[in-house]
């Protein structure tokens, strides 16, 4: 399976790219296109990207295919990491909506040549923001069943590492499932939390100790921890978002990350390694994921975060779990939330 | 689910495991290959003076994906030239015979 990243030149697609090579995901003989736009600011850098990426990993690289034009697109499974994103600065602000608004062209010119010049089995990756956005318009023009919305499964990782932080034992040991939207509307699903060791009924009240109570709602905590990171700086803000839950941390800790001007582009490539691998060794996963929904989930039409099984042929199913009724209650409402949202985009 | 045969034409940029990578881009998409002609690296020295290495290939599969397909074979830094020739199912002819009508001009 050839793979292509678009926005190979970004911060997130530059990362992803090395993180396939350097992991071996990728074999010699595969196919890894990196896609920037002609006439776009990255596009001097993406041969000189391309050459770096041949003298460092010369023995192992996969054929690399540095593409320029839209119609070009030839990969198996193609990220989509271009776009606008979230300000370094924490001075600036990027309301989602005109996020939505500056990414909303390239989620349609991408959509459209996949739909015109594809094979149809394409497995398509949404990481620009908003997921949900990019979901619903390459839902539009690809089956449904092949487009990722990667916002929930790199929640889910993340809070199962803030979970496995605070129990003092590896992410590995962790379930659990963020849910809904990949945005201050997030569900993480203590309902679905469990951890290796934590079976016993001393161990299960320890996970329950976890669910904190008044913690500031997301939207109101993302504003504490800019304004600490703009008076008081990057070790007060983390600091005071330590002392958040667990599942507040999987939500601002990512957006303080950003705004401190490190981003967060190797936690996101790890996990787009870790889903290209399961994609590309036909071994299935269960996962969080935005995908487009008609009713398989909670009666959800449209798109948000549910759990589903993920193989090479994209979302085998979604997974009927139960939730209690606060989250599921929540999930829906994110759900139509997004889906007014997406409604001003795409009519 | 069409038949259809492919010619693919080198350049100069002609090198090693050429055929491998043009097999693997088939067998990637689940694709069958049927009859393979391939003249391709070594065999260049001992090519009339003039011609072109060619691979020529038949399988079956959609439109859609032959096209895809062609498009994917294009790219590849060795290939000049890609031509196809949708064939009929009752078309029995060895895939030799098939070089003309894809362009090549051999007897």
């Amino acid at each position: 399976m050839d793979v292509s990243i678009v926005g190979a030149c970004g911060s997130i697609g530059r990362q992803a790219a090395v993180s396939l090579i350097e992991s071996r995901v990728l074999q010699p003989s595969i196919r890894l296109q990196l896609v920037e736009c002609r006439g776009g600011p990255s596009e001097r850098a993406l041969l000189g990207f391309a050459a770096d990426l041949q003298d460092a990993y010369a023995e192992t690289i996969p054929e690399i295919d540095a593409v320029l034009d839209p119609e070009d697109l030839l990969g198996d499974i193609i990220i989509i990491a271009a776009g606008a994103t979230v300000p370094c600065d924490p001075h600036k602000d990027l309301p989602r909506r005109l996020l939505a608004e500056a990414n909303r062209p390239l989620f349609q010119t991408y959509a459209k040549v996949i739909s015109e010049y594809g094979h149809g089995e394409e497995i398509v990756l949404v990481v620009s923001n908003p997921v949900e956005l990019g979901v619903a318009i390459f839902a539009r023009h690809h089956p449904r069943s092949r487009v990722i919305g990667m916002g929930g499964y790199l929640d889910t990782l993340r809070f199962r590492c803030e979970i496995a932080n605070e129990l003092g034992i590896r992410r590995q040991n962790v379930q659990g499932l963020v849910l809904g939207e990949h945005g201050a509307a997030m569900v993480p699903c203590w309902s679905t939390v469990s951890a290796f060791g934590f079976d016993s009924k001393d161990g299960r009240d320890r996970l329950k100790s976890l669910r904190r109570s008044g913690d500031p709602s997301p939207t109101d905590a993302l504003d504490e921890i800019r304004h600490i990171m703009i008076d008081r700086g990057a070790e007060a803000a983390f600091a005071r978002l330590n002392q958040y839950g667990a599942d507040l941390r999987t939500y601002v800790k990512p957006f303080a990350a950003q705004i401190s001007g490190a981003k967060t582009p190797l936690g996101t490539a790890e996990m787009i390694v870790r889903l290209v691998e399961t994609i590309m060794s036909g071994n299935q996963t269960l996962a969080a994921a935005q995908i487009a929904l008609e009713g398989e989930f909670l009666g959800i039409h449209g798109v948000t975060g549910v759990p589903v099984v993920l193989s090479n042929r994209g979302v085998e199913r979604v997974e009927p779990l139960q939730l209690w009724s606060e989250e599921a209650d929540a999930v829906v409402a994110a759900a139509a939330a997004a889906q007014v949202a997406i409604g001003e985009f795409i009519r | 689910m069409k038949r259809w045969a492919l010619c693919a034409e080198f350049g100069v940029t002609n090198r090693p495991g050429t055929l491998a990578r043009v097999a693997r881009v088939f067998s990637d998409r689940g694709i069958n290959l049927g009859d393979i002609l391939a003249v391709v690296g070594g065999d260049m020295l001992t090519m009339p003076e003039g011609e072109t290495p060619v691979i020529v290939l038949t399988f079956h599969c959609s439109e859609r994906m032959q096209q895809f397909l062609c498009r994917r074979l294009e790219r590849m830094p060795e290939v000049s030239r890609v031509t196809i020739l949708a064939r009929a199912d009752d078309d029995d002819r060895p895939i030799w015979e098939l070089l003309p009508e894809l362009g090549q001009g051999k007897n």
